[in-house]
């Protein structure tokens, strides 16, 4: 194949490959779990043997044979020749690692790295296993023992498709005087497939192509090629046709070429008249991918097509019957690309791929519109005209559901961090001696992208730190009366619209005093704060900075809690001593807009979530008592900070006249801020990295202007 | 022929700085940034880029040097997919220089400095971009 065809077959391939590497991952993990599974071992068989023929024919040589030497191990694992222990696993997973990177390299167009070192390894594990039986002849054959073995595994349908191999053979080429389809069972047969139905209505056009085919003594087959899934369908399409072109003339098939692209069917039926049947079966066996197919002879009569009132050409004069050939296929591909536009193509489309870039610039286009809505109806408030009032409510609404529906658009299920975690718990529990039982559930709640994105890190720390600190060693366990193998759960619900995210382990567990102790012994704390905390804070002295028990345990978990704040998430520790340990994750299920309340303080905007503010008040008397000012609330007493000096900011002014109460971890906290601007729908944007360790904020966003305007963040400011 | 690189030359305080230009982004003109408190001294603020949170570093804090602080543009640079503004008084313009002319900065001057050029009887210190930056990376825990 050559430059043009490769490029266009090439994106086809690596968009199919890439949707096929999560497959494989989430069935190497499943294969984890239930290593005799045989429905796994057949899907992954399948999954890498599509994927070599693909590979194979756009030329990824390197890719192809790391396939099918997979596809080998597998096969051996199939016929319970090779454990599908641990090693084996790993593996496995060294294989979709490779795949993954050659998808990358070829992506970005560089060349597939060398891929010798897998194919060594698979290499090794196979020679082990097969040391005794196997020869060395084996390898050139394996194609058709890949058929076989389908076969045996009841893939194939082998028995109908040898019937019915034996029942055409015998056919002879010429005329029509044999038994043949009868079109009522194939229609039944194939009644399965909506893509089959109306193979036998012909249009002008290939009635003619019809007509030709028969002047040229071609019998006339319908061939119904059924692939094992839809995925890769279109460059299966292309590769069967093409192969067919090149025994027989294609005289039609369903879906059509450009009803290809839009259809997820896993069956072609195609017309095609041929000169030999054992070509065609020839062709048709060099087809990847196929679970089952069908070769029917057609009984020209049948058809109801009076093939004289077709006007043909040429007749019995094999040259120009040549020529018609390739008149045809030009005709053909022109015809097709002349009668079916572009416009007719999108109308019938159901999914489109987007670029993600192109969906976080509309994201945020609307986050925009938002905010200009926002400022709109503000402004609209100060006028009292009855029409601008009804225009904006229209607009309110429609930005409004623009907004909803850009927010749907980038959901994505949690499965897809989910589906890591087998592989990760594994490397971890080999990394630090632990074993291991990994649960999870809640993967089908849905995330924006972005949420879902920034989560995976922390998620998977905190997946290490209790593997890591909080599942004791297998001997220690016992001797604590503990099955010696760790549990982690992970699991996931929707709360209103926070996704909630529990990391729960059955470890030694982490103990509040402890914890308190060795913050005030690192001096993160002052000895006097801690008397008055309750257990829940004192657990929460171990995400302060710089926080980690004797020998490094529990480190890290301040970074965790800065990612997870960063989204707008929060983050909880719950502990019971040698029973269980529990990080939780509350997460907004979008980031797309947040209430924010404005207020002024020395000419500087800022923005503080409406979610933590309980309410504002205008100040009247400020108690003190001592050194710190309180104001009365709701018959308590709460204090008060000067929020200019907390956040170390000069402000001389003097008429510092509003008070905003907000919620930090159940208690109150008032603010003195200057002025209150009022509430807004705000875009959250994140800070730069750079500004990532200054307390106090929990990302920016650009208020009307374009000025940039941070967002506090309650909990970490004081 | 003479090695040559293009180099973008600004002025800070009462000096003329260069860095490379494969180094830059952009240059845009400041009007609008918000101080961020509790920041460290060289970063001025944050502004908006298209869209885009910006941090604006105030590197005369970080060479020591004094500036008029009358910061119109920054240029912009973009350090392991973050971008970062520089603040500066005035962009002059980008030059050819030819990399044998440029003479090594004297220890004084700090470490800060790849070299120093002559530009028509005009010395341009020329900047170690990237040292500064991952100095500020460091410093602020990146």
């Amino acid at each position: 194949m050559v430059g043009s065809i490769d490029k266009e077959f090439l994106e086809i391939f690596i968009d199919e490959t890439l949707e096929y590497i999560s497959e494989l991952e989430y069935l190497i993990s499943r294969l984890q779990e239930q290593p005799n599974n045989k429905e796994i071992i057949n899907k992954l068989f399948r999954i890498l043997h599509s994927l070599k023929g693909n590979a194979a024919t756009i030329g990824l040589d390197k890719l192809a044979h790391v396939s099918h030497k997979a596809e080998d191990l597998l096969d051996l694992i199939r016929r319970n020749e090779i454990r599908a222990t641990k090693d084996t696993i790993t593996l496995l997973y060294k294989v979709l690692d490779y795949i993954s990177k050659a998808v990358n390299e070829l992506s970005a167009g560089k060349s597939i790295s060398s891929p010798e070192e897998i194919l060594l390894e698979i290499e090794q594990v196979i020679k082990q296993a097969t040391n005794s039986s196997e020869d060395k002849g084996e390898n050139i054959n394996r194609n058709i023992d890949d058929e076989k073995a389908l076969q045996k595994e009841g893939l194939l349908e082998s028995n109908d498709v040898k019937k019915m191999q034996q029942s055409t053979q015998k056919i002879p080429l010429q005329g029509s005087t044999v038994n043949n389809i009868d079109i009522k069972e194939l229609n039944e047969d194939i009644t399965d497939s909506a893509s089959c139905m109306g193979i036998l209505d012909f249009t002008e056009s290939e009635k003619i192509k019809l007509a030709e085919a028969i002047n040229k003594d071609l019998s006339i087959y319908c061939i119904v090629l059924k692939f094992r899934d839809p995925t890769f369908i279109t460059f299966r399409y292309f590769q069967a046709l093409q192969r067919l072109g090149e025994v027989g003339d294609i005289i039609k098939s369903i879906p059509s070429g450009s009803d290809v692209l839009r259809m997820k069917t896993d069956t072609i039926s195609i017309i095609i008249g041929i000169k030999k049947l054992n070509d065609l079966k020839d062709a048709i066996r060099e087809i990847n991918d196929l679970v089952d197919h069908k070769i029917m002879r057609i009984n020209i009569n049948d058809l109801n097509i009076d093939l004289n009132k077709v006007s043909i050409d040429a007749e019995g004069d094999r040259l120009s019957a040549l020529e018609n050939i390739i008149k045809k296929i030009e005709y053909g591909e022109e015809h097709k690309s002349l009668t079916e536009p572009e416009p007719t193509k999108l109308k019938k489309l159901q999914e489109v791929r987007i670029n993600v870039r192109s969906l976080d610039t509309l994201f945020n286009l609307v986050g925009e519109l938002v905010l200009i809505k926002s400022r709109l109806l503000s402004l609209a408030s100060q006028y009292d005209i009855q029409s601008l009032k009804e225009a904006l409510t229209t607009f309110e609404r429609l930005v409004n559901e623009l907004q909803n529906e850009i927010m749907l658009m980038r959901l994505v299920p949690l499965h897809y961090l989910f589906r890591r975690i087998p592989r990760f718990a594994n490397e971890l529990s080999e990394k630090y001696g632990k074993q291991l039982d990994i649960y999870y559930e809640g993967g089908e709640i849905a995330l924006d992208r972005k949420v879902l994105e920034e989560l995976s890190e922390p998620l998977f720390k905190v997946i290490e730190i209790l593997v890591k600190d909080d599942i004791e060693k297998p001997d220690v366990r016992v001797m604590k009366g503990k099955p010696s193998v760790g549990t982690i759960r992970i699991y996931a619900y929707r709360e209103g619209n926070r996704v909630i995210i529990t990391v729960e382990s059955d470890g030694k567990g982490l103990d509040s005093e402890e914890v308190a102790k060795r913050a005030v012994e690192l001096g993160l704390v002052p000895p006097s704060s801690i008397g008055k905390l309750t257990d829940e804070e004192k657990l929460m002295l171990a995400t302060l900075p710089g926080f980690s028990l004797r020998n490094n345990e529990f480190a890290g978990l301040d970074k965790i809690k800065h990612s997870i704040e960063s989204i707008g998430g929060t983050i909880e520790i719950y502990s019971k001593t040698d029973h269980e340990t529990k990080i939780t994750f509350k997460m907004p299920v979008s980031m797309a807009t947040l209430r924010a309340l404005l207020i002024k303080l020395k000419d500087q905007i800022y923005a503080i979530p409406v979610s933590s503010i309980i309410t504002t008040m205008k100040l009247n008397v400020l108690n003190s008592a001592g050194n710190i000012n309180v104001i009365k609330y709701q018959s308590k007493f709460v204090s008060v900070h000067d929020l200019a000096r907390i956040l170390e900011i000069e402000n001389k002014r003097k008429n510092k006249n509003y008070i905003v109460l907000i919620e930090k971890r159940g208690k109150y906290i008032g603010l003195l801020v200057d002025e209150i601007l009022g509430q807004e729908d705000i875009v959250v944007k994140p800070l730069s990295k750079l500004l990532s360790k200054i307390k106090g904020f929990s990302g920016a966003t650009i208020l009307g202007g374009g000025k940039v305007c941070l967002i506090l963040d309650p909990i970490s400011l004081l | 022929m003479a090695k040559e690189i293009q180099i973008l030359v600004f002025r800070l305080g009462s000096q003329l700085w260069g860095v490379n230009i494969l180094d830059v982004n952009e240059v845009v003109k400041i009007k609008l940034f918000t101080l961020v408190p509790r920041a460290p001294k060289y970063i001025l603020g944050v502004f908006n880029l298209r869209g885009q949170i910006i941090p604006l570093l105030d590197i005369s804090v970080i060479l020591n040097i004094n500036s008029y602080r009358s910061y119109k543009e920054a240029v912009i640079v973009e350090y392991d997919n973050e971008m970062i503004g520089i603040a500066v008084e005035k962009v002059i313009g980008v030059y050819r220089i030819e990399e044998s002319k440029i003479r090594p900065a004297p220890s004084e001057i700090g470490d800060h400095t790849s070299g120093i050029v002559d530009l028509d009887n005009k010395m341009i210190n020329l900047i170690k971009l990237e040292r500064i930056i991952s100095m500020v990376i460091e410093d602020t825990g990146f």
